[in-house]
């Protein structure tokens, strides 16, 4: 299977939309580069140095983790997004202009290129995850070196590690919903706009079931369980209440990414990944 | 054997489409009585091919040549039989057999946004043995060493037809399936392909299945052929076998005003079939149908009973003509 990811990350590194997701993954980071390029800058000019140690940490010390999970956050949702278009791009389209045979003809079994197309992808969120904490270390960097707050002390990074490894599971579990739509749609933007669906979908889903059991239109205690494993809201990690409540006790079991979170999100990539697969299996060449 | 096709079913229902939805319950209630029928594409299809030969897949439009490789091929399923590349089962063990085999299905298809080398350079991922060296001298084999750097997108449907080629040269497979590999190339593209074919078919063990509506070519490269018709085998055999027949035919062409007493004349001997008054262009001429190993014996007859012969040429039955005996007159893509 190595052989066969090489040959999709050889693909990829030949598409010119891949080079513009990457961007539009990083561009948050990119952006605040950015900007401190400018107030760097700006400071030399005017002579400004900025706040003090003392003050940042009185003003950004304890939201620094927060800003942070933000970021991390925004990561998971541009990655999302942008990802369906190389996931549209390596199964839709390939299927579409039918050269999806040139690799159906190559002597490997069809799971294994399918495998190949979902390693491959994430490989490529993996890649870009690694990017993005590579422009957050030199944010602050930048930060330690030019306006000398050191933002590295700040940092809680048993929860960072912790938080990095839930996108990754979540994102495992949009890739597999997205891998399953690509099969059916016909081309990348198609995936992208169906994905988007999709998970707006199976979130309204979730919604009414809360209705539903609130309105006492099924048991609440149905409803509560259903909740439990829903796709979307399994997915999210950002509950501020939480947040803070960790970040004063250091306590990470009462942050959702645990069995709620990361087995709900297994779950789900197996589900998807399974059904994708016994598809992607059985669909003909077109004729 | 290189390939077996045994006793293979394919049919096709209706493609999918948003009409097909509405109309799911009435398939559905056909389906559960037993009412609901299929194209039939492939009926019994059954043929084997020697290692080592170069063998020609015909038959005319709508015969199932293309679903027939691809079935074989293991890109799209089929219903019943069973298909062998190299002894091993296309459907079950279609990793090992697909490890020695080439194949061009219908258009060629390539990653558009690449070059054409890089096209190949794609596959050296998966088959260590291509080395851009490999690449260069297979480009140029092909003749598209020039263009090398130049989009697929912006190749002309020949171009592509040769990068495709090259691919399969590269690959140094052991069974090659060529599907129309001459179609959209100009007089000169097609003459290249034939002589790689014919010196593909000299380099050793390769097998090579070509499919194609270019009888001539076929009867140029091809040692053996299959034809098929409505998904059936109708013809398998050696092509000079198959083109034998037991007489043979001749056109004699002799001074205008001679021509009814030449007729009469050979029309009384033992070795001669039948005499046929016909014109080519406004002259004319008889066609005659001789004996096997009697032909000698007309221009002495001629001679002797002073009639001058113009010209007395043997005619070969070409596969053509075979093809639309056996497929009774079916249009090929040729007439077309």
């Amino acid at each position: 299977m190595f052989d066969l990811v090489r040959y999709e990350v050889f693909k990829m590194r030949r598409l010119k939309k891949v080079y513009f997701c990457a961007f539009a993954i990083n561009f948050f980071p990119l952006m605040i580069l950015f900007v401190l390029t400018v107030l760097f800058f700006k400071g030399m000019l005017y002579g400004w140095v900025g706040i003090s140690q003392q003050m940042f940490q009185d003003e950004f010390g304890q939201g620094i983790m927060g800003s942070i999970v933000v970021m991390l956050s925004f990561f998971s949702w541009a990655s999302w997004f942008f990802q369906t278009i190389i996931a549209g791009e390596l199964i839709s389209k390939e299927f579409e202009n039918k050269s999806i045979k040139l690799m159906l003809l190559m002597p490997f079994r069809r799971l294994t290129i399918y495998m190949a197309k979902l390693v491959s992808t994430m490989l490529f969120f993996a890649f870009n995850m690694l990017i993005y904490l590579s422009l957050t270390a030199v944010i602050g960097v930048a930060l330690d070196r030019i306006f000398g707050l050191n933002v590295f002390q700040l940092i809680d990074y048993p929860l960072l590690g912790k938080l990095c490894n839930a996108y990754f599971v979540v994102n495992v579990s949009y890739i597999s919903l997205v891998f399953l739509i690509s099969i059916f749609a016909k081309s990348s933007e198609t995936t992208m706009a169906f994905s988007i669906f999709a998970t707006f979908a199976l979130k309204a889903i979730d919604s009414v079931i809360m209705l539903f059991g609130k309105l006492n239109i099924i048991p609440i205690e149905l409803s509560n369980f259903l909740n439990k494993y829903a796709y979307l809201k399994s997915c999210e990690i950002i509950n501020t209440e939480k947040l803070l409540e960790v970040m004063k006790t250091n306590d990470y079991t009462k942050l959702p990414i645990s069995f709620d979170m990361l087995g709900v999100n297994i779950l789900y990539s197996l589900l998807f990944l399974m059904t994708g697969y016994l598809i992607f299996k059985r669909k003909e060449e077109k004729g | 054997m290189a390939i077996e096709a045994e006793n293979v079913y394919k049919s096709f229902g209706e493609p999918f489409s948003f009409k097909r939805i509405l109309k799911l319950p009435w398939e559905l209630a056909l389906r559960l009585f037993g009412n609901y029928k299929k194209k039939s594409v492939l009926k019994d299809l059954s043929f084997k091919v020697e290692r080592g030969s170069v063998v020609g897949f015909l038959g005319p439009n709508g015969a199932g040549k293309s679903t027939s490789l691809k079935v074989m091929l293991n890109l799209i399923r089929k219903d019943a039989g069973e298909c062998h590349i190299l002894g091993f089962n296309t459907e079950y063990d279609y990793d090992k057999s697909l490890k020695s085999t080439g194949a061009l299905v219908e258009l060629p298809v390539f990653y558009e946004f690449m070059t054409g080398f890089d096209n190949l350079l794609i596959t050296a991922n998966v088959f260590k043995h291509i080395t851009r060296e490999a690449i260069d001298l297979s480009l140029r084999r092909v003749g598209l060493f020039d263009h090398k750097d130049k989009k697929v997108s912006q190749y002309s449907t020949g171009m592509r037809q040769k990068l495709y080629v090259a691919k399969i040269l590269l690959m140094k497979p052991k069974v090659i399936i060529l599907d129309e590999p001459t179609s959209g190339m100009d007089p000169k593209g097609q003459a290249e392909m034939r002589d790689i074919i014919k010196s593909l078919a000299g380099e050793g063990d390769i097998t090579v299945l070509v499919s194609s509506h270019l009888l001539y070519e076929i009867e140029q490269v091809a040692d053996y052929v299959v034809i098929i018709k409505d998904g059936v085998v109708v013809t398998y055999g050696r092509v000079a076998d198959l083109l034998e027949t037991e007489h043979e035919l001749y056109d004699l062409e002799v001074a205008p005003e001679k021509i009814s007493e030449c007729g009469s004349l050979l029309s009384g001997m033992d070795y001669i079939i039948g005499v046929e008054n016909t014109l080519r262009g406004n002259v004319p001429y008889l066609s005659l149908k001789i004996k096997k190993d009697a032909a000698a014996r007309v221009p002495k007859d001629l001679v002797a009973s002073n009639i001058d012969i113009y010209n007395f040429m043997r005619q070969k039955r070409s596969l053509e003509e075979y093809f639309l005996e056996v497929t009774d007159g079916a249009a090929t893509g040729q007439a077309k």
